[in-house]
């Protein structure tokens, strides 16, 4: 008992204003935005003259800056606010002042004319110096580290503070209060299709000191035109929240606002009561259609697009990432791209001028940082994913592939809204897909005859069906299964491959085409004979 | 007119004999017949398994691999013995001009009481004009084996080959490893199993082929069955005076069939099947009750 008394002495000096709030990590640029709010729990005023506030650098031992010292005139009212912070605050600060502030795992303190310390650490401190009892969490861009509730002196920072959306100068657990939770807002399909359903979905935080009776609060669910209400019939105690959803059906096509916003009587901040977000539903401006993601001959990655908007497309207004967060950002010189037409977006431009020489360089687009394609499947079956996103965040296009049975540096290509091996073992980028010509058999392979360890030949087929499963195998003239050439693959009904023969020894095989229709109710195989020339050596 | 139980068992040494029997890897002179030796000129060039009796015979052979029109192979081939001594010399050729190839095969041996030693050697040409060059020139390979049967007892017999032991020039269109071979007679029914080394650089464990034949008057009908895939033929072959004619359909679970066509004509001959004593019997005539 004794040593937790003393540590709660330790954290919160008594009969002194306390470290209500601080805010060190603003969204973007911190500079003009960071503060550090003190609260006087007392019945009386207190005065701050010559109370030192310095900043702790978590880094290392005794690196303790100041940044504020309370003068003269400066004061708090019983149960007041006091703001030191940086101009762009909001409301201004009571003391202006550019604290630079770290972002974790750092430290501020308050040093009293007589020696009394209050210290609030926050992040993975080392360093006993820097926080009281066990740090506070590190708040994520946006948020602040306020101590819930206002007078709250639990002996620990940990215990004290918690992660919020800043309340400057104001309560920070107002007594009836609800918010949406930053970035809790879902839609679902995130790009839903036309005359489809999306599910939206908000997390509802009690944030109030007062409990929430059920039926209290209702969260309104927007999407363009459609919306849905609903209620929440949960009790909600203070710091309980809620996942609340909705589905909207019938969506019209077209770029649309969707907003959540949570209602209760009597809320004594509806400042953070509404999410929103940009929804494309149905195809966006900018469409993937060709996908280079294990390139073989140093070009770098690229990915083919098409601008399917009735005006041109800006291309350096858009972003590119595979399935992370990570977003490239095009050449900010990128022309507009005219309707119907193809650009590139590159990882190396110049590799891939070298490689592929005829492109128009004018549509061949830098994009960086490149987020790196994945070149092999995960247990989910997907390598990875290609997105388009314009500068708002709007998904214009999302491609998930497979990298199953794709032969090594082909391209995956757009083939209506099917994804296939480019028709060109090198790609096309800038080029609508080849078209194949006719073949005069099922299924032929050229040359025939090549010499072991010469490299492959081109196999080509033509199924009586748009697409079909394909698997090639190689035998010898006794029947025995010498190789695997093309792993079963979904294909289109006219395609070609390039094989690698030259790894079987010399002979004569018969290589067997085997297909079947993806409804699975029709098979076709087709053979041929394939010479691989050797001599002894 | 003679008794069909007369004249079972010199119809039966006759279809046999001229059947013969063929290694596990044929590639030049596939004939259909059941595997081991036998007294067909086809089948001694492709295995190097002497007849166990001599005579004068003319074969010819029409084989379309897997139902590719592209692969057809068509063989003549004439054989020869006298005393002990066995020849044989045949010509093929297979496929279409880019794929395929020209085959000369010459083979001799020796065929004791209860025992045959042979060896053969074949040359090949491939018929594309620009092959690649090799010791021998552009496109030509050539290769030499042996191959040797013993029957130890009556309807026992044992049966090795090995046709490439030699090769020089272009690689053949099928590697042919060393085989060996059982066969069991009771008649009428007689068995065989077969094994095939693993082919030069490959990875396999070899292969196991099996089969049993029926004889019935002057046909005889066989089945057989081979492992890795799963796969299996049969076999009818018929003899009317001096002439035989037999066909083979080998069935595969990917492929399309095989399908062999022979006509020999010769003298009758002895070696019933691969599972007989192998002896040097009398004439089938002297042989008939």
């Amino acid at each position: 008992m004794f040593v937790l008394l003393l540590s709660l002495a330790v954290c919160t000096p008594a009969d002194r204003a306390l470290v209500g709030e601080v805010f060190y990590d603003a969204i973007g640029d911190d500079s003009g935005h960071e503060f550090v709010e003190l609260f006087n729990p007392t019945g009386h005023a207190i005065a701050l003259a010559g109370l030192r506030l310095e900043a702790g650098d978590g880094a290392g031992p005794g690196r303790w800056t100041l940044r504020w010292t309370g003068q003269a005139g400066d004061s708090m009212r019983a149960r007041a606010r006091f703001v030191i912070g940086g101009a762009l605050v909001a409301p201004a600060p009571d003391a202006l002042v550019t604290l630079d502030l770290q972002n974790g795992p750092d430290a501020v303190r308050l040093v009293w004319p007589d020696g009394a310390i209050e210290t609030v650490g926050w992040g993975a401190l080392a360093h006993p110096e820097y926080f009281c009892g066990a740090p506070a969490v590190d708040a994520a861009s946006g948020e602040a580290l306020a101590r819930v509730p206002d007078d709250a002196a639990l002996g620990s920072n940990a215990l004290d503070f918690r992660a919020q959306p800043p309340s400057t100068g104001a309560p920070n657990q107002p007594g009836l209060e609800v918010a949406l939770r930053a970035g809790s807002l879902r839609v679902d399909p995130e790009q839903p299709v036309v005359h489809g359903e999306a599910r939206l979905s908000a997390t509802v935080v009690n944030r109030g000191a007062v409990a929430l009776e059920p039926g209290r609060v209702t969260l309104s669910l927007s999407l363009g035109d459609s919306a849905a209400s609903r209620v929440i019939e949960a009790a909600l105690a203070p710091g309980d929240s809620a996942r609340v959803s909705a589905v909207l059906q019938a969506l019209p096509a077209g770029k649309a606002l969707a907003i959540a916003h949570a209602a209760l009587a009597g809320d004594e901040r509806p400042d953070n009561d509404s999410d929103s977000a940009w929804v494309r539903v149905g195809k966006g401006p900018l469409e993937v259609t060709e996908i280079q993601y294990h390139p073989a001959h140093g070009e770098g990655e690229w990915v083919e697009v098409r601008c399917r908007d009735s005006v041109p497309c800006e291309l350096a207004s858009f972003r590119v990432s595979d399935r992370g967060a990570a977003l490239g950002v095009p050449d900010p010189d990128a022309p507009a791209l005219a309707p119907e037409s193809l650009a590139v977006f590159a990882e190396d431009r110049v590799a891939l001028l070298a490689f592929a020489g005829a492109l128009d360089p004018g549509r061949l687009i830098a994009v960086k940082p490149w987020a790196s394609l994945n070149n092999s499947n995960d247990t989910s079956g997907v390598a990875d994913a290609v997105v388009i996103r314009e500068r708002d965040g709007t998904r214009s296009d999302r491609v998930d592939y497979s990298a199953t049975g794709i032969p090594a540096g082909v391209p995956l290509e757009r083939d209506g809204d099917r994804w296939s091996p480019s028709s060109d073992p090198a790609g096309t980028p800038l080029r609508p897909p080849r078209v194949l010509a006719p073949l005069a058999s099922r299924f032929e392979i050229t040359p025939p005859r090549i010499r072991a360890g010469a490299g492959g030949s081109r196999i080509a087929w033509a199924l009586p069906w748009l697409r079909g499963w394909v698997s090639v195998e190689a035998y010898d003239l006794e029947g025995r299964r010498v190789a695997k050439l093309l792993t079963e693959e979904n294909a289109s009904g006219r395609a070609e491959r390039k094989v690698r023969l030259d790894a079987m020894p010399a002979g004569l095989y018969v290589v067997v085409l085997r297909a079947k229709s993806e409804d699975g109710s029709a098979n076709v195989t087709a053979s041929r004979a394939v010479r691989i020339e050797g001599v002894v050596p | 007119m003679i008794a069909p139980s007369a004249r079972r068992p010199f119809s039966f040494a006759v279809l046999i004999a001229l059947l013969g029997g063929r290694a596990v890897g044929a590639q030049d002179f596939a004939a259909p017949a059941p595997p081991g030796p036998g007294d067909a000129p086809v089948l001694f060039l492709e295995s190097a398994l002497p007849a166990a009796a001599g005579a004068l015979a003319l074969d010819g052979l029409v084989l379309r691999w897997n139902g590719l029109d592209e692969l057809v192979t068509r063989a003549v081939a004439i054989g020869f013995g006298a005393r002990k001594t066995r020849v044989a010399a045949g010509l093929s050729q297979t496929g279409e001009p880019e794929v395929g190839w020209t085959c000369v095969a010459l083979a001799a041996g020796a065929a004791l009481d209860g025992a045959g030693l042979g060896v053969r050697a074949a040359g090949r040409r491939d018929r594309d004009r620009g092959a690649l060059g090799g010791a021998l020139g552009p496109g030509l390979g050539a290769e030499i084996g042996f191959g040797a049967w013993l029957a130890p007892s009556a309807g026992v017999k044992v049966w090795t080959s090995a046709p490439q032991v030699w090769r020089r020039g272009t690689l053949p269109p099928l590697s042919r490893p060393l085989t060996w071979g059982v066969g069991l007679e009771s008649d009428p029914v007689r068995g065989w199993i077969l094994h095939r080394s693993p082919s030069r650089g490959a990875r396999d464990m070899g292969e196991l082929s099996g089969g049993v034949a029926f004889v019935t008057g002057p046909a005889i009908a066989w089945i057989e069955a081979r492992e890795r895939p799963l796969r299996g033929g049969l076999g009818l072959a018929a003899r009317a005076r001096s002439a035989t004619i037999a066909a083979q359909v080998d069935g595969h679970p990917v492929l399309g069939e095989t399908v062999r066509l022979s006509v020999s004509f010769g003298a009758a001959r002895s070696m019933p099947d691969p599972a007989s004593a192998g002896t040097s019997p009398a004439p089938p005539a002297d042989r008939s009750p």
